[in-house]
């Protein structure tokens, strides 16, 4: 979990450095559209360090589409 | 002030193919074996002609909006409302590509070639070069795909011809052992991976220069038809060589490629096929996050369209990892299970709804 943690510090800062110089000069519209990618990411990041298993769009497109997916399947496969 | 990146349209075109060619064509065979059996050609041939029709529809939408996004004239044609409506799919299935196409790359490896790496080493490096790659831009982008995408078809062709001493004819046969049924699983399979994929290349027709307008049809229709070309030449060298057993390959162009050997002296090129999975996966990858980010740019009318590229390929590599954390059962289930229907609703129905809006709205506000 160290290793984890220490290589999501080394590339959240490695994004910062890049992208501040840019973003100070930027609007508040891309500003706040950074921020929430970033959020978005964090998130995840977080989800991945702890092994949490949070649910995201892989686990929304299992609940609203997952039963008429296989539905379709089991209709079109052959019984072996 | 910026200006405006701009592409040829044999550019064009060489990107479409890169992007359906793109992972698809060491992929698709395996799993559409599985499906169709031995009808898996006709399956192909029949998403092609899905694929032919969708194509039709996104040229019909780009004679209408030559200089406009997909985003843009929904946005003209139906409004912001249900252009974020339409979008909210339309990007969450441009995440699941994402980070799936770069994920099937680690698993190739860990799963063919460095059984003992972790994942994340592979997943990391690719996202890195893919992000920065994005950032250089379309124009460097186009520039850059044509050999490594000649140095895959050509690897293909090698692979297909060497392995002609293990094809075996009577493997083609019966066609369709269980009927049609079959084929058209197959068919719905492959219509989702790759061909319905194709309607992102609306956010990037306005990048082809005036002056390459007329020819951008054709050169668009050839790409496709070349993909799938490609994609049925792959799918039947898998069924001539291994027949019944085709389906189980999961890699089944790597496997065709170890089964070569000419004289004791041409031999383990499976190599060729590795390299070509990354070379593909790699562009697909590229062009996937470009199309997100810019999706992401004209959604929100940003000034900055470089901005969100490492944000975004960061959100997408660490959903690569969650998608496989979850258990290998979940990633194969969305893929081949979900992967169709997801699409149809993220592209296929958001097209539909615009080609409509196109026809019946004669006076579009933009």
């Amino acid at each position: 979990m160290t290793a984890k943690i220490i290589s999501m510090v080394v590339i959240y800062t490695a994004i910062w450095i890049t992208d501040m110089p840019k973003l100070k000069k930027l609007h508040r519209r891309e500003i706040i559209a950074y921020t929430a990618i970033l959020l978005l990411s964090t998130y995840l990041g977080i989800d991945y360090v702890w092994a949490l298993k949070w649910p995201f769009l892989g686990d929304a497109a299992q609940v609203l589409l997952g039963e008429p997916a296989r539905r379709i399947v089991e209709t079109l496969k052959v019984p072996s | 002030m910026k200006a405006k990146e701009q592409i040829s349209s044999a550019q064009m075109s060489v990107i479409l193919l890169c992007f359906m060619t793109g992972s698809s064509i060491v992929n698709i065979p395996g799993p559409l074996i599985g499906y169709a059996k031995n009808g898996a050609w006709i399956s192909l041939l029949l998403s092609l002609s899905v694929g032919m029709m969708l194509l039709s529809c996104i040229l019909y939408l780009y004679r209408k909006f030559p200089d406009l996004t997909f985003i843009e004239y929904s946005r003209a044609l139906v409004g912001n409302l249900v252009t974020i409506l339409l979008a909210v799919p339309f990007i969450s299935f441009q995440f699941h590509m994402t980070s799936g196409i770069v994920l099937d790359i680690g698993l190739f490896m860990t799963n063919s070639m460095m059984r003992q790496t972790p994942l994340v080493l592979f997943i990391f490096p690719i996202f890195f070069v893919v992000a920065l790659t994005v950032r250089s831009g379309i124009e460097a982008m186009a520039r850059m795909f044509f050999i490594p995408i000649v140095i895959v078809l050509l690897s293909t062709i090698i692979i297909l011809l060497l392995s002609i001493p293990n094809y075996q004819v009577e493997h083609l046969f019966p066609i369709l052992p269980d009927g049609i049924r079959p084929v058209v699983l197959g068919a719905y399979f492959s219509y989702g991976f790759p061909y319905v994929e194709l309607m992102l290349i609306t956010m990037l027709l306005p990048y082809v220069r005036k002056e390459g307008r007329p020819n951008l049809k054709k050169g668009l229709y050839i790409a496709l038809l070349v993909n799938g070309f490609f994609l049925i030449a792959v799918t039947l060298s898998t069924i001539l060589v291994f027949g019944p057993l085709a389906g189980e390959r999961l890699y089944s162009m790597f496997e065709v490629a170890r089964t070569v050997d000419l004289l004791e002296v041409i031999q383990r090129i499976e190599s060729l096929i590795g390299i070509s999975l990354i070379l593909t996966a790699y562009m697909k990858a590229v062009i996937t996050l470009f199309i997100l980010n810019l999706t992401f740019t004209k959604l929100f009318n940003l000034q900055d369209d470089r901005i969100l590229v490492f944000p975004l390929a960061l959100t997408c590599f660490l959903f690569s990892l969650q998608q496989i954390e979850k258990g290998g059962a979940f990633w194969i289930n969305a893929v081949t299970v979900i992967h169709p229907l997801w699409a149809t609703f993220a592209y296929a129905l958001p097209l539909l709804v615009i080609v409509i809006a196109a026809v019946l709205r004669k006076n579009p506000r933009y």
